[in-house]
């Protein structure tokens, strides 16, 4: 298998990591027979493909053996975005749908990242539903599913291509990712319709770009200390919470990790 | 599901939080009370520069019994006796003799749109009073209609003159305009637009701005929130290595802008 490095890509800081965290947990929280998951959005810019990378780098680091999945085939930013070093030459998710190789490991790679494998978008493709419709996909996700513990399938947004819709009725699970100002209701509304259209499974969705400063209040239900943060009254260590705090039972913070 | 989703969809199109009213004025206090104190300075200062000053003069008669001997009838002046000097005032006799006498640049309209002569019921007074924005024209002329008017009704009235109690003193303090109230009344209109404004935009404004929005609107459960990296790190601030500006910035050394990089096969071209 061959090995990619992420060059542009820096260790998450303090307030990253514990936001990702807490997704995590609740994605663990929301049923343990998930193993695929479709990340779509709204619109482009929400920060999708960023979610993407923060929950597989943080999935990996639990130990969890993750694949994360190129999907957009129209707009493919990851190495772009994040840089990649011995990429050259390499074979990716179009290719193998349209069987320009039928070999999974022509186009899984290895990262820098331990426990972090990626399926690159491949060539630009003009009509990706239909392939996303095939049986050869549904057989990539089945066999990635089997070989790896999680696998996440990073998707173009809703509102701008179909593919989305058609990826979430494949997979066990799919999120949402919305940018705070990045999409209106109406978009938000739009979305939710199409996936209930296939009756996908939607977990939940996450919030992206949260500004404090943005928002009326500075203070949100879902922030840290809200309601239902990690800290609040019903958040992971409030009082009627997942676990207890860490300082009342050491032991559940071990089981945790 | 998707019941709900058509409530909300009816909801948000009438709803008008009085909550949300508060906070929106909360947070943007700093704009507001900027735009209240720089829209009274500009009005203050406009007001003091370019609006002229009116002065005020006044003059006061006394309105003398109809005839030598005092009579009971006299001791108690209706008000259309007074009424009937004040018409006086106002008719072209007395001002357009005032004007030629004065020299002064006005029709008699003009004149009589400066003046005006009041008494007060139960008093034999007549007040002149005359406005403009000249203070000892305004005292001259309040003056010389007293003695036009002193002149004047003996001839046309039959009675007997008044006379004159008072005469107008100039007085150099101006009664309008009053730069502090013109201040204020113009601040208060800056705040009040601007405030409308704000509000306008906040609730026409249709993007999704929380958690909570997302929850409502898309009735979605939250898995959880990520903050913007621009307000948590410093790599992701403007300037900072991701940043607008910043090396792998949309404008930066490797940015968006800069690179032409539309078209993303030109990176997967190597795939190929």
């Amino acid at each position: 298998m061959r090995k990619v490095t992420f060059t542009k890509w820096d260790e998450a800081g303090y307030t990253l990591q514990e936001d990702v965290n807490t997704v995590v947990t609740n994605i663990k929280f929301s049923g343990s027979d998930i193993k695929s998951i479709c990340v779509t959005s709204s619109n482009e810019n929400e920060g999708k493909s960023f979610v993407c990378m923060e929950l597989a780098r943080a999935f990996a680091r639990d130990g969890k053996k993750v694949i994360l999945v190129d999907a957009d085939l129209r707009k493919s930013r990851i190495e772009w975005h994040y840089g990649m070093e011995g990429g050259e030459g390499l074979q990716g998710l179009s290719h193998y749908l349209v069987n320009i190789t039928n070999n999974l490991d022509d186009i899984v790679v290895e990262t820098n990242i331990t426990n972090m494998y990626l399926i690159l978008a491949g060539q630009t493709v003009v009509n990706p539903p239909s392939l996303f419709g095939s049986q050869i996909f549904k057989d990539l996700i089945t066999q990635l599913e089997e070989a790896y513990d999680l696998v996440i399938v990073d998707c173009p947004p809703i509102c701008a291509v179909v593919d989305a819709a058609v990826i979430s009725t494949i997979t066990s699970g799919t999120i949402v990712v919305a940018s705070q100002g990045g999409s209106s209701r109406k978009d938000l509304r739009y979305t939710m319709q199409q996936l209930d259209n296939v009756n996908a499974t939607v977990i939940g969705a996450i919030v992206n770009k949260v500004r404090r400063s943005g928002s009326l209040t500075g203070y949100s239900k879902y922030g840290k200390y809200g309601k239902y943060g990690k800290y609040g009254r019903y958040g992971q260590y409030g009082q009627y919470g997942h676990t207890d705090a860490p300082n009342q039972n050491a032991s559940s913070e071990a089981d945790k990790k | 599901m998707s019941k709900d989703r058509v409530q909300n969809e009816q909801n948000d199109q009438s709803e008008i939080n009085l909550g949300d009213l508060f906070l929106i004025a909360k947070k943007y206090i700093v704009l507001l009370i900027a735009v209240t104190l720089v829209a009274a300075v500009l009005v203050y200062a406009f007001t003091a520069l370019f609006i002229k000053p009116t002065y005020s003069a006044s003059s006061k008669i006394y309105i003398v019994a109809s005839s030598g001997v005092l009579q009971i009838s006299d001791l108690t002046i209706s008000s259309n006796v007074a009424q009937d000097y004040i018409d006086l005032i106002n008719d072209k006799v007395v001002l357009q003799a005032v004007i030629d006498d004065m020299n002064l640049p006005y029709t008699v309209s003009q004149l009589r749109s400066m003046v005006s002569a009041t008494n007060t019921s139960g008093t034999h007074m007549l007040v002149i009073t005359v406005k403009g924005h000249d203070s000892k024209e305004v005292a001259d002329i309040a003056n010389c209609i007293a003695d036009m008017t002193i002149n004047t009704v003996p001839d046309k009235m039959q009675v007997h003159a008044p006379t004159l109690i008072s005469g107008a003193e100039e007085n150099k303090s101006k009664i309008a305009p009053s730069n502090t109230r013109n201040a204020l009344i113009g601040g208060l209109i800056a705040l009040a637009l601007t405030y409308g404004i704000l509000v306008l935009r906040y609730f026409l404004d249709d993007s999704i701005r929380s958690a909570a929005d997302v929850e409502r609107y898309g009735n979605l459960h939250i898995l959880g929130e990520i903050s913007d990296l621009r307000e948590t790190s410093k790599a992701y601030g403007k300037y900072g290595h991701y940043g607008r500006y910043g090396h792998y910035g949309q404008y930066g050394h490797y940015g968006e802008i800069k690179k032409e990089s539309g078209d993303s096969s030109s990176h997967q071209g190597k795939g190929a």
